[in-house]
């Protein structure tokens, strides 16, 4: 099972780098250049996790949340957000949100390694959710037709 | 983890983003109150630290980070923008530059820590914080606006409460617009409320909205259709507001009016009683409403422009279509070919070598338009260049540009930045007059500069045209005569076309003096041999006292040419049929020698002869010619004779460069390949005149 990746960032340079060290990982990255496309293409694509810059133009990460917080999605999807934004006042503000984590770019090579693994673990995570749901439902459905 | 992969991806981005820099700064410097362009401005350098930081760059990214402080300073209004700052972010965008140019050659950023400019950086924000400790007389009077919201009264139609009405008022007092704003979203948008929201920020930026029909709530849920209305208080004005939306995509129509503060009882004691003035008041609204619309449309056209970025390589989907057709289209000939017999079946044949010869024709063309680059990327650096020059010279100038979007191949886009930049400066420095002289003289202070493009045949012609003083020919006349180019009677003779002419001579711009003369001259053959390397020529109209206009006509492509070969020795060679001027046949013995330098006279002209075995070092084949051929070629206003040993043809020739093993070998422009698959080489004309 390939996973998609949601990359939302205007900067074409940490895009490229990602895409390298994701290489071997069973991924597919879909790419947006801001929030706007990024609410377009979560919709469209299946997507299993989206990861999130905060400063981009037209609709930046802080509206993307925004807008996304209200969907359905937003309940499924694990965000992690990677931004140079460092101060508090912004990444309370984020923190708000249901996201998964909040990496602070620039990023070196150890810290790529790592945002690599939080990657992995976020979509590890969002399969696990989906198993449980999935179970749930059979176990409701089991002890509902043998109640019956 | 080696980064050196990303370098380029690193060089081509930074690039791209300090031209956009560089283009955003010089439109908030003439409408500092644009706040959408500071926006863009901090995000881009908010990448570009980003960026420089993810490459281990840290000097760069310490200078953008300073920089994005003073952006964000200036964003959050804790500063004004004003000429001096943004020199000061000029100087930054030229550091930021430097230390590209450095990773270009270098692959390092270099040492150079800018100290001073980062230092000015900091005084900038320092001095903010000495603004905010001596709290300056703030436009007053904020309209209480949260609090506005949850009263607004449900109501289905659009009106105005009384408590809205007060708000209006009081803005209205301390001299804030109070402006109703409708925005119709087109009918295909998909993700409505978020471009609410996005439409929403927009607004926030420069207004506080005290009222929005459907409210707030419903629109960020979606419950409404395309359209939704917001009454908001702000110190800008209408057209500032049509502009700001009318560039946010998917917005179809914004419909602004003015309200006006009306009278309303504000202690009025009853509910009852408040009603009527304020449903009265609508009904005028209304009315006014009707003129405002007529206006929206214009200030659409106006306003959607946004500083473009272009990406490395763009080429346009419908070229790569036509190639890919045309390449269909070989394959299918060569099918054909393949099936055909010459004995038996000539006539199919040779159609299908005409069908075959039509189509290469095409796909030249093709290939030939995928090369084409619009000269927009010469042009942008030009607005910032004359910026700088014309401040440093204490000159107030234009600059108009037209035609950006003329393509030209990309070898003459790379080739033609510097000749253009000596012509813009010439016109700048020597032909637009000083202030004082433009008031004396009754002409408007600004001086005007032109620099159109456009295509005519097979040619593109770029225009600097100036309103300055002119050519002064007189002077131009005296200064040739002094330096002996030409004597008194002559000079009487010429034309004022021929005299302009002189300006081009090297030894004229060579000349110490230069400067004493009414301007120009400076430098003006080196833009001349530029150009006609290129295969173009320049051109000077000039009325004195009105200006003057330098043409200059390129080829659309350099890449093919026309070309002669040449047989010298057993070698082929191809010299570029635009550098010749004749071919001739002479005798050994009208050689002379003058000064060791063999030469011949040619109506009355002495021309030197290059021998190109001897340059070329060509194996010598000991037979002696009776006659020799010589072929002259121009270069700029220089004649050379070429000797070979015959002449061969004209030929279409394609230019294929000779590698990287072979740079830096003077004389040879090139190589191509012949019709029998052999390899000559291209003489460069240039180098050996």
């Amino acid at each position: 099972m390939i996973n998609t990746i949601l990359v939302t960032d205007d900067n074409v340079l940490d895009n490229a780098i990602l895409r390298n060290y994701l290489y071997n990982e069973r991924v597919n990255l879909v790419s947006a250049l801001n929030g706007m496309e990024a609410l377009e293409l979560v919709e469209s694509r299946n997507v299993d996790l989206i990861l999130l810059d905060l400063v981009m133009p037209v609709l930046d990460g802080f509206g993307f949340l925004k807008q996304f917080s209200k969907t359905e999605l937003y309940k499924e999807i694990p965000i992690i957000v990677a931004s140079s934004l460092d101060d508090a006042k912004n990444i309370e503000e984020i923190l708000q949100y249901n996201i998964f984590d909040y990496v602070i770019k620039p990023l070196d090579h150890t810290n790529r390694l790592i945002l690599v693994n939080k990657i992995k673990k976020a979509i590890e995570f969002r399969k696990t959710i989906a198993d449980l749901k999935k179970a749930t439902k059979i176990i409701n459905k089991v002890t509902t037709s043998a109640t019956e | 983890m080696d980064m050196s992969q990303y370098l380029e991806i690193f060089i081509e981005e930074t690039k791209e983003h300090l031209q956009g820099l560089n283009q955003s700064l010089l439109q908030l410097e003439t409408n500092p109150e644009d706040a959408s362009m500071l926006n863009e401005i901090f995000r881009v350098a908010h990448t570009l630290k980003g960026m420089s930081g993810t490459m281990g760059f840290s000097k760069m990214a310490k200078l953008t980070h300073d920089m994005e402080n003073v952006l964000h300073a200036l964003r959050n209004n804790e500063l004004k923008v004003c000429t001096k700052l943004v020199d000061v972010l000029f100087k930054c965008l030229d550091a930021l530059e430097n230390y590209l140019d450095s990773i270009v050659n270098t692959g390092t950023e270099g040492n150079n820590e800018y100290t001073e400019i980062i230092q000015a950086l900091n005084n900038i924000i320092n001095k903010k914080h000495e603004a905010e400790e001596v709290p300056v007389a703030k436009p007053s009077a904020k309209p209480v606006p949260a609090v506005a919201e949850k009263e607004v009264h449900p109501t289905s139609d659009f009106s105005v409460n009384q408590y809205e009405q007060n708000v209006i008022n009081k803005a209205k007092e301390v001299g804030m617009n109070a402006l109703q704003i409708t925005v119709v979203l087109n009918k295909g948008c998909l993700l409505k409320s978020a471009r609410a929201f996005i439409i929403f920020q927009t607004l926030e930026r420069y207004a506080e909205i005290i009222k929005s029909e459907p409210k707030v709530q419903d629109i960020e849920d979606e419950r409404f259709d395309y359209e939704f209305t917001v009454v908001v208080i702000s110190k800008e004005s209408l057209d500032l507001f049509a502009k700001e939306l009318n560039s946010i995509a998917e917005v179809d129509k914004v419909i602004i009016k003015p309200l006006e503060s009306r009278a309303v009882e504000n202690e009025a004691p009853v509910n009852v009683q408040q009603e009527k003035p304020v449903q009265a008041a609508v009904v005028t609204q209304h009315e006014e409403s009707k003129t405002e619309t007529e206006e929206t449309p214009s200030a659409k056209a106006a306003s959607t422009q946004k500083p473009k970025t272009g990406k490395t390589v763009r080429v346009d989907i419908d070229r790569l279509d036509v190639l890919m057709n045309l390449v269909g289209e070989l394959i299918i000939t060569k099918t054909r070919l393949e099936g055909t017999d010459i004995i038996s079946n000539p006539q199919e044949y040779n159609e299908t070598v005409e069908y075959l010869e039509r189509i290469t024709t095409s796909l030249n063309d093709a290939v030939m338009k995928v090369r084409m680059v619009p000269v927009e990327t010469v042009f942008n650096r030009f607005p910032r260049m004359i910026r700088d020059i014309s401040r440093d010279l204490g000159k107030e100038i234009i600059l108009k540009m037209s035609g950006e979007e003329t393509e030209l191949d990309r070898t003459v886009i790379d080739e033609i930045g510097d000749p253009l930049i000596h012509l813009l400066r010439n016109s700048v420095d020597h032909g637009i007059e000083s202030l004082e002289k433009r008031r004396e003289l009754g002409k408007p202070e600004a001086g005007h500069i032109n620099l159109r493009a456009y295509q005519s045949g097979n040619n593109v012609i770029i225009e600097v045209e100036d309103d300055g003083q002119g050519i002064n020919t007189e002077r131009v006349k005296k200064k040739a005569i002094e330096r002996g180019l030409i004597n008194k009677d002559v000079a009487n003779s010429l034309s004022q076309q021929d005299i302009i002419e002189f300006l081009f001579k090297p030894s004229f711009s060579t000349a110490d003096k230069i400067t004493d003369l009414s301007g120009r001259g400076v430098g003006l053959d080196v833009v001349k041999t530029k150009i006609e390397s290129l295969g173009g020529r320049v051109e000077v109209e000039t009325e004195l006292g009105k200006g003057s206009r330098f043409v200059i006509r390129l080829p659309l492509t350099l890449a093919i040419y026309q070309a002669l070969l040449v047989l010298v020795g057993k070698e082929k060679y191809a010299i570029p049929l635009s550098s010749i001027n004749q071919i001739i046949n002479i005798s050994p013995d009208e050689i002379k020698m003058v000064q060791k330098q063999e030469v011949i006279l040619l109506r009355n002209t002495v021309v030197p002869i290059v021998r190109l075995a001897n340059v070329l070092d060509v194996p010598r084949e000991d037979k002696v010619q009776k006659q020799l051929t010589i072929v002259i070629v121009r270069k700029g206003e220089k004649l050379s004779g070429f000797m070979v040993d015959s002449v061969i043809g004209q030929q279409e020739i394609v230019i294929k460069s000779l590698g990287k093993l072979l740079t830096g070998i003077k004389s040879i422009a090139g190589a191509t390949i012949l019709g029998d698959g052999n390899v000559a080489l291209i003489v460069d004309v240039n180098s050996l005149v």
